[in-house]
């Protein structure tokens, strides 16, 4: 009696709601369906966009047409009809916009409250400043003077086009070129907002800098477009975490996030990524396109990124580091957990071209129920890279017989005193952990919890502290029921 | 493709009336022209390696039915049960043995060949060519509960005039229930040979048997080598394997091994050396299709200047493989300044209660341990080669016969020497 009402309330935990699946009620101006010419002119009149993105969108575009969707990862999902997609979708504007978050719709702000996000004075008590974007066009933006004084720019794509045309046409598409790849060439040819950073010579970003992405219409697609530059001698932290409403229908996201650290720079990235990842048969879901890459320019810079990958019925991206300037470092830390028809293909790519550069590469892949779980990543030395250092652990855990985890790793070396280890291990969730923790009285959810911290410790510890506590409990909410 | 084409139809021509075969023969070479020659860049499996090296244009036909030219051959060694084998055919044996068999040639037994061939899927055109163009088949066959008190080598020479020919071979191997036996493959070939060599080894091992096996493939510097091995394991049955590879300018090797019995147990190591415009190529899968079997793999090399050497692993547990414990490391010397390494060590795991880890790494001598031996009054050479040596030898096997052991030992200090200036 007492095994049947546990066996039943694990299944009413599993069935849980997506925790953010709302839609809010705003009025949007939606482009018609489809992708041509005439719509990319038509989202660079609307966005009064100078010559020389237009013509970026156009050239991508153009190429983008040349090229076939790529198969290779092995993933299943059904074909994306690109031209059943809308490409625009903002929230109708006052006039002017608003300026202040007084302005803004309140209903928005209302969504964000249910997302818990810190703005306006939450977010000067929670030490964010957030520049929040609501499908496509980015609302208010806090904290904006304090950085202003120090000469930071954090901003929204749009107003960083408008105002500081001469960083963006110097930076953009330097590091993910619009030929990268099919999703990269897309991206470029129809993005429709996204942020952008700069942080001047010598200064160290005094906040985490954090955007919050929701998608929000039914049946957009979202193309942002991240730009961070550290200059010489600067440092940022940047924060990028999602949540989006359940949808029936399948949504793309194919971002595009540039980073470029000059010398002596410093850039952190953490992402927390949880998306709606689709009902328990495996409808619906977002799928998640992303091309992240970093550029150590300058010598001894330095690219961190971190993320926990708990959402999307689709992930498919490869956060990398282009190690150029001499005794530049890169890092890549990652927790991506799937379950119920989740398919996650992630990884890295570590190219290294200067002297005594330095990789680590910490991957924890969590698959549970139907779930398809990779690593997939390279390690490329060249000639040039005199004493390039490389190490990499990618640690799978099962949770249950149906689900997968496959390594692929890469590793190419091209110079005598490269220095490259690589390790991975596969386990399961032990049962006999469990049953001893739950013997000294901590249920199952703490018992998980505390197993799984153990596991992800790597990764959890490089995220700042309040996405450490987030990416705990995401993970702990999405293992429920799973582990028997 | 044209030349294959010529030495698929010149094959044919001397089948003769032997229809069975002329249809298999067919039959494959379809397959083969439907797959074609993988390519580098639509096959990952193919990315580090360009096969169209090993079948160049004016690759020439090498008659089936010519009897290979044994003035060249070497003398039998009585320390093995020995085998020659030139151009895909016996040419000579020392042992008559009360429960192994041994057969070649445009065999009357072609339907057991067939079917046993059938069960191995085709996965490439390279694949599909070798047995699209075997006529000469060689089985060797151990019959249950035999144990065979030495090693049976199967030594393979060059038999015929020195020209661009395909050396097509094709082996298979049958150990029976209970059975134990070793085997040493002796690969070698003159230096200025040009040919491509390409062996199809079969080997199944019935249950409780035990197979090891030993490759020792030292051609001529020009010659291209591609080799298939298909292994499959059946009940308790157990596999060790060597592999060492030093000769030939190319050489590709594909080790597919399918453990289907419960309880068996396949370890799989290899020591290579590359040195100038070599490229050496290592594939292995290993499927794990049943529960609570091993599988090890070690593989080091050393790759010098303007070698390469790829390595590309991959092991498989199936979905109700529980209590599989796979392991599989791959380890790189490099010891020049236009060395390269390519290593990809993958996994697919379907089954949750698994032991399985993988690794790889690439690295010089450490210069410590130079300087430490530098200090103990050892010349920098001998102090390179020893810790060369002290690497390589790790992946020898304790458990191999004496005399194996002590042959690739030899092989391994002939392999050293090319390092030391």
């Amino acid at each position: 009696m007492e095994i049947e009402m546990m066996t039943e309330s694990s299944e009413v935990l599993k069935r849980r709601d997506y925790k953010y699946g709302f839609v809010t009620d705003v009025e949007t101006e939606d482009f018609p369906e489809g992708l041509s010419e005439d719509i990319i002119n038509h989202l660079s009149d609307i966005k009064n966009e100078p010559d020389f993105i237009r013509e970026y969108r156009l050239k991508a575009f153009r190429y983008w047409q040349t090229l076939e969707e790529p198969e290779w990862a092995q993933l299943n999902y059904p074909k994306i009809d690109f031209q059943a997609l809308r490409y625009y979708s903002a929230p109708k504007q006052n006039t002017d916009g608003p300026k202040s978050m007084d302005e803004v719709d309140p209903e928005i702000l209302e969504t964000f409250k249910r997302l818990g996000i810190p703005l306006g004075e939450q977010a000067r008590l929670a030490g964010v400043a957030v520049d929040a974007v609501f499908d496509s066009v980015s609302l208010g933006t806090s904290h904006q003077e304090e950085l202003e004084e120090l000469g930071i720019i954090f901003c929204s794509f749009s107003e960083a086009v408008e105002k500081h045309p001469e960083l963006v046409k110097k930076y953009l598409g330097k590091v993910v070129p619009y030929k990268d790849n099919f999703y990269a060439a897309l991206n470029a040819a129809v993005f429709s907002d996204g942020s952008f950073c700069y942080i001047p010579k010598n200064v160290k970003c005094p906040l985490d800098l954090s955007t919050y992405f929701r998608i929000n219409s039914a049946g957009t697609g979202q193309f942002e477009r991240t730009l961070v530059i550290a200059d010489e001698g600067a440092s940022v932290s940047y924060l990028e975490g999602c949540t989006a409403p359940q949808r029936d229908e399948n949504q793309l996201h194919a971002a595009v996030v540039e980073l470029i650290a000059m010398e002596r720079a410093s850039i952190k990235y953490s992402t927390v990524q949880n998306w709606y990842a689709g009902n328990e048969n495996g409808e619906g879901g977002i799928y998640n396109f992303v091309t992240k890459r970093g550029l150590c320019a300058g010598n001894h810079s330095h690219i961190s990124w971190t993320q926990v990958e708990a959402g999307s019925a689709i992930t498919w991206k490869y956060p990398s580091c282009i190690l150029k300037g001499d005794y530049s470092r890169g890092e890549f830390y990652s927790v991506a957990l799937t379950n119920d028809h989740m398919q996650a293909d992630t990884g890295t790519k570590m190219i290294h071209i200067g002297k005594h550069t330095n990789s680590k590469i910490i991957s924890k892949g969590i698959s549970a129920d139907h779930s398809v779980n990779a690593y997939r990543g390279q390690v490329k030395i060249l000639p040039s890279a005199d004493h390039a250092r490389n190490y990499s652990q990618c640690d799978s855990m099962l949770v249950g017989k149906n689900c997968s985890a496959d390594t692929y790793p890469f590793i190419e070396i091209q110079n005598k005193t490269a220095t490259v280890e690589h390790e991975a291990t596969t386990s399961k969730l032990n049962a006999d952990q469990l049953f001893y923790l739950e013997s000294r009285g901590l249920d199952e959810e703490e018992a998980i919890g505390l197993l799984l911290n153990g596991f992800c410790k790597d990764v959890f510890k490089e995220l700042p502290l309040e996405f450490s506590v987030e990416a705990v409990k995401l993970l702990e909410m999405k293992l429920e029921g799973s582990v028997g | 493709m044209e030349s294959l084409k010529k030495i698929y139809e010149g094959n044919r021509r001397e089948f003769g009336n032997i229809a069975r075969l002329k249809n298999f023969s067919a039959e494959k070479f379809q397959e083969f022209e439907a797959l074609g020659l993988p390519n580098r860049f639509k096959n990952d499996d193919w990315k580090y390696t360009n096969i169209n090296r090993a079948f160049p244009e004016d690759l020439s036909y090498l008659g089936l039915s010519d009897t290979p030219d044994t003035a060249n051959a070497p003398e039998l060694d009585s320390r093995y049960y020995d085998i020659h084998i030139a151009n895909g055919v016996i040419t000579n044996l020392n042992f008559k043995l009360d429960g192994v068999s041994v057969g070649h040639g445009l065999s009357e037994s072609w339907d057991s060949i067939e079917q046993s061939l059938s069960r191995y899927k085709i996965k490439n055109g390279v694949e599909a060519l070798s047995q699209a163009i075997a006529g000469n088949i060689v089985t060797l066959k151990v019959d249950p509960a035999t144990i065979v008190d030495k090693p049976i080598r199967l030594f393979f020479y060059h038999g015929h005039q020195l020209e661009k020919s395909l050396v097509n071979s094709l082996v298979l191997i049958e150990v029976g229930r209970n059975a134990e036996v070793s085997i040493l493959e002796d690969h070698i070939g003159p230096v200025e040979s040009k040919d491509t060599l390409n062996h199809s080894f079969f080997i199944s091992i019935d249950d409780n048997a035990s197979l090891n096996h030993v490759k020792i493939q030292n051609t001529g510097s020009q010659t291209s080598f591609i080799d298939h091995s298909k292994i499959t394991l059946n009940r308790h049955s157990r596999y060790k394997a060597y592999n060492l590879a030093r000769g030939s300018h190319f050489a590709r090797y594909e080790l597919s091994m399918l453990l289907q019995g419960e309880g068996s147990e396949a370890t799989f190591n290899a020591a290579y050396t590359t040195v100038e415009g070599q490229h050496l190529d290592h594939h292995t899968i290993v499927d794990h299709a049943v529960p609570n079997c091993v599988s090890q793999q070690l593989y080091k090399g050393i790759t010098s200047d303007g070698g390469r050497s790829v390595f590309n692993g991959k092991v498989f547990i199936r979905k109700n493989a529980v209590g599989t414990d796979a392991s599989q490391m791959n380890k790189n010397l490099l010891l020049g300044d236009q060395a390269e390494v390519d290593t990809k060590p993958q996994m697919e795991i379907d089954a949750d209660d698994v032991k399985c880890g993988h690794g790889a790494t690439v690295g010089g001598i450490d210069p410590d341990q130079i300087f430490y031996l530098l200090s103990r009054g050892v010349p920098k050479d001998r102090a390179i080669m020893m810790l060369a040596r002290g690497f390589l030898r790790d992946a020898t096997l304790d458990s191999l016969d004496p005399l194996l052991k002590e042959r690739i030992n030899e092989e391994l200090e002939h392999g050293l020497a090319a390092y030391v200036q």
